[in-house]
């Protein structure tokens, strides 16, 4: 076993001692909700893009997230890019660090969240996590070797505004980027809606019941940049979204997304598999202790 | 001396009725309680999944930071109260809000929390 595996599988043994829960996440990609991680808790997910651009070759895209929850009101994440593309290669296309914090302690009808997000990655990443300003498939068909040679680092505001209204939450997300030089500052949207197929739980232990699963539909694209704020060449993606709970903590999301413009990728397949980790980091303290 | 047929029947009539709604305050009353025991068994799973790694198994608390749910604190709180604060949280205290939970969720969970006295 090569000393990678051996990291990982040692990694996943210790996950494995630890209690798992459900949280109340929504089955979104792109779009973040009012809801932060619960304190001491860690949640790791994997994030995967599946397309192929026009005239370019099919590729997967995996960011993998580790969601970590400071304090009620302040989640951390780190995000690890990496993407393979057919007849080319696969590769490693960099991190993102990001913070969302609560500003208010109660809720309200619609409650803003401050994202603060850095991003060291490369032209080759494919993650497609946001689409801001004129993001296109044209992007993503420059072969590996040459895209990888672009290094690109950049600070991304947002401003999440979300609303659990009766079953339903409903999110907006505002995205502002700038690429740390000389360029003009990007922005994006990003807006979803969701809710779960039966609110009331049953009394049971079940596995496809159907308070387990989530139901939704979201949309996500470009809105130019500062140098030309107009919607012109910009990406623009529509689809519904389906998010399984199953009873051990494992949570399944599934994206299918339609391009809606001729710089838009036609179409657009999300997987996400997510674990969450119960009060991960006081097991760390009382080992320390 | 003759006596009518309607009030012949009358007291048999004024029976039935009495009877009739008996059975249906204990059909009722039974359903009702059947709804609760649902609503307590499905309280405790949501409890399970989303609030026992702080306040512990069957709300005891860990005696400091993690406060008891089942003393004389949530006693005193109306149910109205207690499904306002899990739907809020206080985040400076560490309580997250719940109010991703529908609000059929949150009135299971106090039901499961009123059970445990």
């Amino acid at each position: 076993m090569s000393p990678l595996k051996l990291f990982c599988f040692s990694v996943l043994l210790c996950f494995l001692g630890v209690a798992t829960l459900a949280a109340q996440e929504k089955p979104y990609f792109v779009t973040y909700t009012q809801d932060l991680e619960e304190p001491g808790n860690l949640e790791i997910e994997t994030k995967t893009a599946i397309a192929r651009p026009d005239a370019s070759n099919r590729f997967a895209a995996t960011a993998l997230e580790f969601e970590y929850g400071l304090r009620a009101w302040w989640t951390t994440e780190l995000y690890l890019d990496g993407q393979t593309t057919a007849a080319d290669s696969t590769i490693f296309t960099g991190f993102r660090i990001e913070n969302r914090l609560r500003p208010l302690n109660s809720e309200h009808i619609i409650n803003p969240v401050l994202y603060v997000e850095y991003e060291n990655i490369t032209g080759a990443d494919k993650t497609i996590i946001e689409v801001v300003g004129h993001d296109g498939q044209s992007d993503l068909a420059t072969p590996n070797a040459e895209a990888r040679k672009e290094h690109q680092h950049e600070a991304e505001l947002k401003l999440l505004l979300s609303s659990n209204l009766r079953h339903w939450n409903i999110s907006e997300n505002f995205i502002a980027e700038k690429k740390l030089r000389h360029a003009p500052w990007e922005f994006g949207y990003a807006i979803a809606a969701a809710r779960p197929i039966r609110a009331a739980y049953g009394p049971r232990e079940c596995t496809f019941c159907a308070e387990r699963f989530i139901l939704g539909v979201e949309s996500y694209g470009g809105l130019g940049n500062t140098d030309s704020l107009t919607l012109h060449d910009t990406s623009h993606y529509v689809g519904p979204t389906a998010q399984w709970q199953l009873p051990g903590g494992i949570r399944l999301t599934f994206e299918p997304a339609f391009g809606l413009t001729d710089s838009s990728l036609n179409r657009l397949y999300r997987v996400g598999v997510a674990y969450e980790f119960e009060h991960f980091g006081r097991r760390f303290k009382k080992e320390a202790q | 001396m003759k006596i009518s047929l309607a009030s012949a029947l009358r007291p048999v009539l004024f029976a039935a009725l009495r009877f009739t709604f008996l059975v249906m305050l204990l059909v009722s009353s039974s359903a009702l309680a059947a709804q609760n025991a649902a609503n307590i068994a499905a309280g405790k799973r949501l409890y399970h999944e989303h609030c026992e790694q702080c306040h512990r198994p069957e709300a005891r608390g860990d005696g400091a930071k993690r406060p008891a749910l089942r003393d004389d604190t949530i006693g005193v709180i109306s149910d109205a109260d207690l499904e306002k604060f899990i739907r809020n949280g206080d985040r400076r205290k560490g309580m997250p809000s719940w109010s991703g939970l529908p609000l059929e969720q949150r009135q299971q969970l106090i039901a499961y929390l009123r059970s445990l006295k």
